[in-house]
Formats: C-alpha cells, structure tokens, sequence
C-alpha cells in the first residue's frame, strides 16, 4: 500500500472498494483466495494472532480510521463481509 | 540517533541500572499519563545500553514495558488512568504472567482455570517463568475462558496469590523470575485489559510485539558487549610470541562477530522505525531484528568465550555470562524456530501481496 492509496480511501468509499482492499490484505494469508469467500478467519485458524492485528493495523492505516477495543469482537472479524461491514460501519459512524 | 537522543538514552539506562529505577521504567508511556512518552527507537536503545551491562536488569524493562503497552492501548480508559500514572513513574512495577508448564509457545494450550463469576473472574492454576515476578506489584495474567482469551492485571498482593522464586536458571541468573500459583483469585471486572472473547488474542501478540522489539535492541547491546571482550582479549592475550589478534583464526572470528553485531544495529533501528511510523511491514522488520540481534548476541558471546579459553570456562566469568543470557534471548519472546517460521510467514504474505522484497 502506498501513501496514494491511503489517501484514496476514506470516509465516502463504497463498500466494493472496502472489500477489495481487506481482500488484498488477507490475501497475503492464503493460497488460495476461494477460502476467504467461505471459511470462518479466525474460528478456523486461517488468521493467527499476528495476521489479525496486522490486520487491524491495515484497516486503521488505509482507511484512516481508529480501532478500539470495542470492535474487536470475534464476529467483527470472522470473515471477509464481516471487516468489510465493520469498515463500512465506521467510515459512516 | 542524534546526540542528545543518545544523552538521554544513557541517562535513563543508568537510571535503570539503579536499584529504584523510577520514572526511568515509564519510557513509553504517553505524557498525558505521566509517562516519558519516547519513540520506540529511542526505548530501544535505552534497552540495549542497558543490555550491554546487565541483560537480567534489561528484562525488567522489557516486561513492564509490555505491560503499560498493554494497558495503554487496550485498557479502559477508567483503567488507564487508575494505573497508568504509577507504572509510568516505577511507583508501581509490572511483569508479564503468560506461560505454564505446558504452554510456552503455543499459548492457546493455556491450562490456568478461569471462571466467571457475578463480578468478574476468578483464577486458579499456575504460571512460570515470570521475569521480575519476584519484584512484581502487579502481573498481567493471560487465561482462556469460555469465551476466549482474557488478559487482566492482579496484584500480587491480591488474595490467592502466592509468589515464589523459580529454580535457578543458568542465563538470567538476576532477572527475579518467579512462579505464581493461584487460588480462587478473584479478578474484577475493571482489571480486565481488552475485550474478552475476542479470539483475537491481540492484548498479547500487540505486547509480545514490543517485547521482541526491546528484546531485539537488548541482543545488540549484549552483542556489543561481547565482541568488546572479544577484542580486548584478542590484543591483550598473548601467546606463540604475539597477540591473539594476529591469528588468522582469530580475526575470523572477530569479523564475523563484527558483522553480526553491525546487521543487527541496522536490523533494530528499521524495525524500531517501522514502528514509530506504523509501517505496513513492522512485523516482518520487528521479527527480522529478533532473529538477526538474538543470534548475533550468541555468535559474538560465544566468540569472546572462546577467545577467553579455560578463564571463559569460569563459572561465573563475564564471558561465561554472556554466553548464558545470550542463550535466552533465543528463547523467549519467541525462540529461533518459531520466530524462523513467522518470518517465513511474512516472506509468503509480501510475497502474495505483490511487494517486491
């Protein structure tokens, strides 16, 4: 990620793009991107502990958004549409 | 690092190297809560300074660091400033309480009993190798539950908890390690850091973080220390009608513990910096320096034994010492393999990813 993606993202980007862009991310987890479609993340081990808080990282660096302690529920974290809702929650909120 | 960093940087490792380091502890912690509030580049090199005259005292820094770490970024913010202020300023002294006798690096194998009750939890079961456990007011204590990780701070003087010295261990001889054993201990709500039940397990991987950084920059500086003896022992020896140092055998020594030395400055300054601008590969650069500075501290502390012959066998010898501590840093915060496995992991992620390395 460059520092002209970082600016690219933000508050007022569409939930496609948002999903593109954690898709990219955990991406870098698997061989095969079909699992992330299907499988639970972190209940089925695809994500430890490192790939989930790099993960959070990520989201807080190119989206420019702030993750609390109160986001880091399983369920927020669990799937691809899952980050992708908890991202789109928190650009709106 | 400029000059005046490097100033303060001494002035707080010889602080630490007091009896009461106080506010010296606090190196992290935000100003707001009474703490020093340095850059992770400056905290590590108040670690390796430290290191480079007592890597038992540097483990005190590392563990209360993780802890403010802890607390600083997952805690309440009723809990941050309850406790914060008196960690910042070592008026209270925190160790880090995560492994058992059958969870070391596997920490979801955690065994320690932890069951909710109507105001919060309550602990019993055992835990080992807590370094400073001995000097600790308060531990942060990792449990599973029933539902998902909890970490959360216990006094040590807190009913059901009883504190006691581990056997002897060869490296880390002065670093306080203690066991803690639990009984009904009674945990409230508002000592607990993070969500519980998150399964994320991020309050420990974000601090074990920090401690593979400070335990990085702590390697360097036992690494330094040791190709100094080396050195010093290579002019000052003299056998065959010469010094050491005009061996051939020996310069190889001292070059590749040079070389080692010199990789993981430049190892633990990235990964410090890759930090403090919350690079997109801190992991990789925070893992990378670990591995590197670990195994640099054993190659140069094994060189100055060896250079030292029969007095390196001394128990209990400045050279002996080294190679003893030096051993640990291959172990905690994550041993050689396991660390040689996440770098890979990394390796593969950059590699998916695109970037190229």
């Amino acid at each position: 990620m460059t520092a002209q993606d970082v600016t690219r993202h933000g508050p007022g980007t569409g939930p496609e793009e948002i999903r593109a862009v954690v898709l990219r991310y955990l991406a870098r987890y698997v061989d095969d991107v079909a699992v992330l479609d299907r499988e639970r993340l972190i209940s089925d081990g695809w994500l430890d502990s490192l790939a989930a808080i790099g993960l959070v990282a990520h989201l807080e660096r190119s989206f420019g958004l702030e993750v609390g302690d109160e986001d880091l529920e399983l369920t927020n974290f669990d799937s691809l549409d899952a980050v992708t809702a908890l991202v789109v929650r928190k650009l709106a909120g | 690092m400029s000059g005046p960093d490097l100033a303060q940087a001494r002035r707080l490792a010889d602080q630490l190297l007091q009896p009461d380091p106080g506010p010296a502890l606090g190196t992290l912690v935000a100003t707001r809560h009474g703490g020093l509030g340095l850059s992770h580049a400056l905290h590590g090199e108040v670690c390796r300074l430290v290191a480079e005259t007592s890597p038992s005292r540097q483990a005190l820094l590392t563990v209360h660091a993780m802890v403010c770490r802890a607390v600083g970024r997952w805690g309440s913010e009723e809990l941050r400033d309850r406790r914060l202020p008196d960690l910042a300023t070592g008026r209270t002294v925190a160790a880090f309480a995560l492994s058992e006798e059958n969870a070391g690096s596997d920490v979801r194998s955690l065994a320690i009993e932890c069951r909710p009750t109507d105001d919060g939890w309550e602990l019993t079961g055992e835990k080992q190798w807590i370094t400073y456990g001995l000097e600790a007011d308060v531990l942060l204590v990792f449990a599973g539950t029933e539902r998902g990780p909890l970490a959360a701070l216990v006094d040590t003087s807190a009913p059901g908890v009883e504190v006691r010295a581990c056997p002897r261990t060869s490296g880390f001889a002065e670093a306080r390690l203690a066991s803690v054993r639990f009984d009904r201990c009674r945990v409230p709500h508002d000592q607990v850091v993070g969500r519980v039940g998150s399964g994320l397990a991020h309050v420990a991987a974000d601090a074990l973080t920090l401690g593979r950084l400070s335990i990085a920059f702590a390697s360097w500086g036992l690494a330094r220390a040791a190709l100094r003896a080396a050195t010093q022992r290579a002019v000052g020896r003299h056998q065959f009608g010469g010094p050491l140092h005009e061996r051939q055998l020996v310069r190889g020594l001292l070059a590749d513990a040079s070389v080692a030395v010199d990789a993981a400055q430049e190892l633990c300054r990235r990964a410090a910096r890759s930090i403090d601008e919350a690079g997109e590969w801190l992991q990789h650069d925070v893992l990378t320096a670990k591995l590197a500075a670990s195994r640099a501290a054993a190659t140069a502390a094994a060189t100055a034994a060896q250079l030292h012959g029969a007095a390196g066998l001394l128990e209990g010898s400045p050279v002996d010492v080294m190679v003893r501590d030096a051993r640990v840093y291959e172990v905690i915060e994550g041993n050689t393999q396991l660390l040689q496995d996440l770098v890979a992991g990394q390796v593969l992620a950059r590699h998916r990813s695109g970037e190229d390395l």
